[in-house]
């Protein structure tokens, strides 16, 4: 029985065995315990753990609301974001009489895919943002180069989504919504009424280009409206996350508060591999990337396209002629390396790590296909050179009779100068770091304690 | 009256005592057995309180001795409920 209720004592929390285990244990000794005890010590331990968890809970619990009252109140101090739309129907310009209904779609499909592409672009973009009536994103042009705010642009703030062919429109036509997303209401409005008079624009030059002036092949369906509720912030998501989040810091300050030296430790720590890694990462040498995005377009289906690319791209990337460029007295590319290793090594190596050449998902549609070049290096001039030079050989493949080609090939963004380097991305390497901390101090703080309790002889039972 | 923390307080009163001698006393005086975990989740919660503070000691059995604060506690506790005790006598004796 002594020895049932002993085992049961082990139930309580470790802070209170440090603190009574002893005198406990000699209680059951001197006490002549019976069965019921056993269920006195169980309801006991029970009743102990409850009250060792009760402080985290409500300790959370207060953190989580008082967080989640704080979240919704700075909710409220965010600057508005306004959502404008303007939907706009893109139909065939010269559907021929002999045309299939599949091949109407093709042709509109790639027209849209060309003037997306275009209009999107980093250059139309830029151009965009530094209109004075408009004069966007002022703050983040501080501290961040305009090419990044016109990529920030385009895949947070701008959304171009495809509809279904809408009903009464007609055969083979297709609508699309063209949304911005500011805080100034009046500019979200103005830049989608930019962005529908480009689609508009470049619609007609491409039809001045084939000839086909009379037929606008692109209307707008609505006109870009002028916003009266915010999309954002949304005030639910923010009490949610600061529900969540004051319920771990709720948990942290108490384990904190309950276990000082074990927290100052583990912090420590954490704090030591947070160091650590962070001097680690900056012996890694910076590496920028520079990107080209070119477009293939042909009279052929995708497959045959992506075939005239694989040719050209077997031209442009063959060892030869990359051993050439990583020679060009401009570039000379890759010096530690060649005095180490055969220069067939280090094309190898350029080819299979640093040079990139990405498709973009394309649109439905099967005319036309948008990839981007991209090279990474240390060097950020050295790298816009590379990349410029790539992208011109590309473009030059193709120079000549495009009928008898059967495919187009042009330039849509030029290799850009990186501002900021890509690689090494030191403080997610120093916060790994932090976290491995975190790890071995759990391990080693475990490992002591169990090699104390081993040197520490047990109490003699009486 | 068989609340834990005020037979221990009551036990206490008139010195030191460890768990076991205690649980003997109770019995004694107030024919409660406490069980090991009833008596030592009252030391718990009254040492968290300040009515009670460990004694310095070498030997396994910790003795304790009941403070300003408890023996104060214990004083009210014990005029309330001898409030309640006169009252009630008092309404036995006229009913």
């Amino acid at each position: 029985m002594r020895r049932c209720i002993g085992w049961a004592a082990y139930l309580y929390p470790a802070s209170w065995r440090k603190r009574y285990g002893a005198e406990f244990d000699a209680l059951l000794d001197d006490a002549n315990v019976r069965w019921r005890d056993l269920a006195d010590v169980l309801r006991g331990a029970f009743i102990m753990q409850m009250t060792n968890w009760k402080s985290y809970g409500r300790n959370a619990v207060a953190a989580a609301v008082a967080c989640a009252i704080l979240a919704l109140a700075g909710s409220f101090l965010i600057p508005n974001r306004y959502e404008s739309k303007a939907v706009m129907r893109i139909s065939p310009q010269s559907p021929s009489a002999d045309s299939t209904p599949a091949e109407v779609d093709e042709d509109l499909t790639l027209r849209l895919e060309q003037m997306q592409v275009q209009v999107l672009g980093r250059s139309s973009l830029i151009e965009l943002i530094q209109e004075p009536p408009l004069d966007l994103y002022k703050e983040e042009r501080k501290r961040m180069t305009i090419a990044d705010v016109a990529e920030k642009m385009r895949t947070h703030d701008i959304k171009i989504r495809l509809y279904d062919t809408p009903a009464g429109g007609k055969p083979g036509a297709q609508a699309f919504e063209v949304r911005f997303a500011y805080p100034d209401r009046y500019k979200a409005r103005q830049v989608v009424r930019e962005l529908t008079g480009k689609f508009m624009m470049l619609n007609h030059t491409l039809a001045q280009k084939a000839g086909l002036e009379g037929n606008p092949g692109i209307e707008q369906f609505t006109t870009a409206d002028l916003p009266a509720t915010p999309v954002m912030p949304n005030h639910v998501a923010f009490l949610w996350v600061g529900l969540w989040a004051g319920l771990l810091l709720g948990l942290l300050a108490t384990l904190v508060w309950r276990r000082p030296k074990w927290s100052l430790q583990m912090a420590g720590f954490a704090a030591a591999g947070f160091v650590l890694a962070l001097a680690v990462a900056y012996f890694i040498p910076n590496v920028y990337v520079s990107r080209a995005a070119l477009l293939i377009a042909g009279t052929g289906d995708i497959a045959r396209l992506t075939d005239r690319l694989q040719e050209i791209e077997q031209r442009v990337l063959s060892p030869d002629n990359l051993a050439r460029l990583i020679q060009l007295p401009d570039l000379d590319l890759y010096k530690k390396e060649r005095a180490h290793m055969p220069l067939s090594d280090v094309v190898e190596k350029m080819r299979s790590k640093d040079l990139r050449i990405h498709l973009y998902q394309a649109l439905p549609g099967r005319h036309a296909q948008a990839f981007e070049i991209s090279f990474r290096y240390p060097d950020r001039f050295k790298v816009q050179a590379m990349v410029r030079e790539l992208s011109r050989q590309f473009v030059e493949s193709s120079l000549g009779n495009p009928r008898e080609r059967g495919y187009t090939l042009e330039l849509l963004e030029t290799a850009d100068l990186p501002q900021t380097h890509a690689y090494p991305n030191r403080l997610s390497i120093a916060i790994l770091g932090a976290f491995a901390g975190l790890l071995i101090g759990l391990v080693t703080l475990r490992w002591r304690r169990s090699r104390r309790a081993q040197l520490t002889p047990a109490p003699a039972a009486a | 009256m068989t609340d834990p923390t005020l037979l221990v307080l009551a036990s206490l009163a008139d010195g030191d005592k460890h768990g076991y001698a205690m649980m003997e006393d109770i019995q004694r005086f107030a024919a409660v057995r406490l069980g090991p975990g009833t008596l030592y989740g009252a030391i718990t919660r009254l040492e968290e309180r300040g009515w009670i503070r460990p004694v310095n000691t070498d030997d396994r059995r910790q003795p304790y001795r009941i403070t300003g604060a408890g023996r104060e506690y214990l004083e009210e506790q014990v005029a309330s409920l001898d409030r309640v005790l006169k009252t009630a006598a008092k309404r036995l004796r006229h009913a």
